[in-house]
């Protein structure tokens, strides 16, 4: 009966659910359709392709072969813009739809011919964007050959297309595949369960705060001790609802998730990421009961509550554990900090599971991160009974 | 009028949800923002102690053994301090493969004749600079073979000129707006703004009679409608800009967040965005008799989905949004106060910023129109 009355109430607070679950679809789909896209045939060093764009004012040979060269280069993606638009250069910084603008200016093959070189080229980029050294440094290494050549006696076209001959054969690399570490067929996945811990408290906290609430609410509980229903039978039923709705939206996250991927969210280790998953959602659940017990004495208030506690603990657990950065771009102390939140040991426990962030396979040091989410999540369960248990000392003083 | 602005005040300040909202949540959020991105600018720029092992296979090309020499050795040692471009991590082969397994390195280098490099798979840009380097020496041996094989006359001045630097690429970039990820505190300011549709709500629903009992005293009282309800507002928009500007002052002198803007420029958006914000407020407050928590969720909701789509939570978002439906951005208030501070930091000319703060102020005066002509003139039969 209570279980029943328990379900029926949650649809009234399906919206913010809903609101979330578009925002993680999103961010998902994102993320895993623009990483797909940057390793996209880009060869051994696929982790990055700096976006160019080149303004060719002069259109002699020499400078064709220099752009031919940037095409051809494999970390460099060449962006056409309508230089004839007057704004078009800014615009494009602007909305960084090129990091670096490179003008060939008027004469350049003319200088090449004279062996002049200072200055012959000019660019424009966005101070900051990560990849201006790279490009500068691309662009130079094939001026400074174009240069050798002419010096060592070749004319400036066949010393443009010798540099280039001569870069396109530079050394060789090849890759080296982690047996236990990063796989890029895991990429969907991983952010899939990066994204979890972040997405599980809001959505569990928006619905399971308020349903809380509403049950352990003074008012309610007296009623149900005069009804033929025990408490015990009573809070077990609660709990037992709160459990089914949390395995729900983990249901629901899953095939999401399935759906976004297009499949690619299981593989061999799979088992401890729905473990990791699983435990996080016992936590968010011990966390939105001892939240619901809180607020239980003034329902009106719980919606502001619950947003005010799952935005500060959710995006708070989210940037300082890895959750939208990687955990080794975050300082020594926020990382230290970090480690007293659920969130932290989740993230390390998928990167050691996926190979992310640079970590290797290790079951032991998975299972410790696991063992210290369950810790966690046993704390919050603990805090809550001592909440209801103290708050039931409270009533019965009264 | 000063009594009636003094007292909206106060019961403003009562509200702690409101107070949670504009002020707490953005300096929460923007300490978290800090925490996470703070240093991220510099981890993305910072090239130097790449991780590398040299493993020797063979006789390597001459000069490679004091070029990864010069490479690996910290400028400590000459004078200046700096920091090595390579960290060699180790000579020895098996221990290389051990430290690639657990991702440690970005890249072995095999000296041999023919030099080669192995990169992880995925490897990033540090790899790709180490390739850079590597590709960068053995042009240049290549172009001595080339040149002593087919112009051996013309070797002396090759070698003479080989190590001369020359600056191809004159350069020029706008060093205002140096850390891309300040773009997530241009649309904190943009929410702190926007959240403030909460106030400016209450301020519409605390003068209509059918709404609240507050609005059914003031609708009975000798007062000039009109008066109250622009003190009111006056009220809201000044606690508003309070609140944003502290927010604001805790983000550039506490946090030192380089806006790349004045910081007069700041105070000035935010007062554009709070204003945007309140008007948003009232006139959802004005357009029907809903109760006022769900009222309240629709403002929450639609001003975070506004910062959503802008880059408040996925910060290129405002970049698909350019590319798909480049209208949206020319209309979503949320992207046009980040495009006021943005715009200044790219553009040199003010053009498009005054572009933006006249949207916002259109979109001010429609909101506004918009709520009096749905609330004026009202009567009650009962209430």
């Amino acid at each position: 009966m209570v279980f029943k009355a328990y379900l029926k109430l949650v649809p009234s607070y399906l919206n913010q659910v809903i609101m979330y679950m578009v925002i993680f679809a999103v961010l998902l789909a994102m993320v895993v359709v623009g990483t797909d896209n940057i390793s996209a045939g880009s060869g051994t060093l696929g982790g990055f392709a700096s976006l160019v764009s080149v303004n060719d004012l002069d259109g002699t040979e020499e400078s064709k072969a220099l752009i031919s060269y940037l095409e051809n280069s494999p970390n460099i993606k060449l962006i056409d813009i309508d230089f004839d638009k007057e704004s078009a250069v800014q615009d494009s910084l602007y909305n960084r739809k090129t990091e670096y603008v490179l003008t060939v200016k008027k004469g350049f093959g003319e200088s090449l011919q004279k062996g002049e070189y200072e200055n012959i080229l000019s660019s424009e980029v966005i101070g900051g964007s990560s990849y201006e050294s790279f490009v500068g440094n691309e662009i130079d290494t094939y001026m400074s050959a174009v240069r050798l050549y002419i010096i060592g006696g070749s004319d400036s076209v066949t010393a443009c297309a010798e540099a280039a001959k001569t870069l396109e054969n530079g050394v060789k690399v090849t890759s080296y595949q982690q047996e236990e570490g990063w796989n890029e067929e895991n990429k969907a996945a991983y952010y899939f369960y990066n994204f979890i811990p972040y997405i599980m408290i809001m959505m569990i906290l928006a619905i399971l705060v308020p349903t809380f609430s509403t049950f352990l609410n003074d008012e309610m509980r007296s009623r149900s001790l005069c009804s033929p229903i025990s408490p015990v039978r009573y809070t077990f039923q609660i709990i037992a609802g709160a459990f089914v709705i949390s395995i729900a939206i983990s249901l629901v996250l899953l095939v999401t998730g399935l759906i976004i991927t297009q499949g690619r969210l299981f593989n061999d280790k799979s088992v401890y990421s729905l473990i990791q998953m699983f435990i996080f959602m016992l936590f968010s659940l011990g966390v939105s009961a001892l939240v619901g017990i809180l607020c239980s004495s003034s329902i009106k208030n719980s919606p502001y509550v619950t947003s005010m506690v799952s935005n500060v603990l959710g995006l708070g657990m989210a940037f300082m554990c890895g959750v939208f950065v990687k955990q080794s771009l975050l300082g020594e102390g926020v990382l230290n900090a970090s480690k007293l939140l659920p969130a932290y040991w989740y993230v390390r426990g998928n990167n050691l599971i996926m190979g992310g962030d640079g970590a290797v396979f290790d079951k032991g040091e998975v299972m410790v991160c696991i063992t210290v989410q369950a810790l966690f999540a046993l704390a919050v369960f603990a805090a809550a009974l001592l909440a209801a248990s103290l708050k039931r000392g409270r009533r019965a003083s009264k | 009028m000063f009594h009636c602005i003094k007292y909206e005040f106060l019961n403003l300040m009562r509200k702690k949800v409101v107070v949670f909202w504009l002020l707490g949540f953005p300096i929460i959020l923007g300490t978290l923002f800090y925490v996470a991105f703070g240093t991220l600018a510099d981890e993305e720029l910072d090239y130097k102690n790449i991780a590398v092992a040299v493993i020797e296979k063979g006789e390597a090309p001459e000069g490679f053994d004091v070029l990864i020499d010069t490479l690996s050795e910290t400028k400590a040692e000459t004078d200046e301090g700096e920091e090595p471009l390579f960290l060699i991590k180790t000579k020895d082969e098996a221990e290389a493969k051990e430290l690639m397994e657990r991702g440690e390195l970005e890249g072995i280098i095999y000296s041999d004749s023919e030099i080669s490099l192995e990169v992880p798979v995925g490897a990033g840009i540090r790899s790709g600079i180490v390739r850079s380097v590597l590709d960068s020496f053995k042009s240049r041996y290549d172009i001595i073979s080339s040149v002593a094989e087919n112009h051996p006359e013309k070797l002396p001045e090759l070698l003479e000129n080989i190590g001369a630097e020359a600056s191809f690429v004159n350069s020029s970039s706008n060093d205002a707006n140096f850390d891309p990820y300040v773009q997530y505190f241009y649309n904190l300011l943009a929410m702190a703004g926007l959240m403030g549709s909460m106030m400016g709500m209450y301020c519409s629903i605390n003068h209509q009679a059918n709404l609240s009992t507050l609005g059914a005293r003031v609708e009975v009282s000798p007062m000039s409608k009109t008066k109250d309800i622009i003190s009111s507002m006056i009220a809201t928009l000044l606690i508003h800009n309070i609140f944003t500007s502290i927010g604001a002052a805790y983000l550039v002198f506490v946090l030192r967040v380089e806006f790349g803007v004045p910081f007069w420029v700041i105070l000035f958006v935010n007062f554009l965005s709070t204003l945007i914000g309140d008007c948003l407020g009232c006139f959802a407050g004005s357009l029907s008799t809903m109760k006022e928590g769900v009222k309240n969720g629709i403002c929450l909701a639609f001003s975070l989905g506004l910062c959503f789509l802008s880059g408040l939570m996925v910060g290129g978002m405002r970049l698909i949004i350019e590319e798909t439906v480049p209208f949206f951005n020319r209309i979503n208030p949320a992207a046009l106060i980040v495009d006021c501070f943005y715009s200044l930091c790219v553009y040199d000319s003010y053009d498009k910023f005054w572009n933006n703060v006249i949207v916002l102020l259109i979109w001010c005066v429609l909101l506004l129109t918009g709520s009096f002509v749905a609330t004026r003139k009202r009567k009650y039969k009962s209430l």
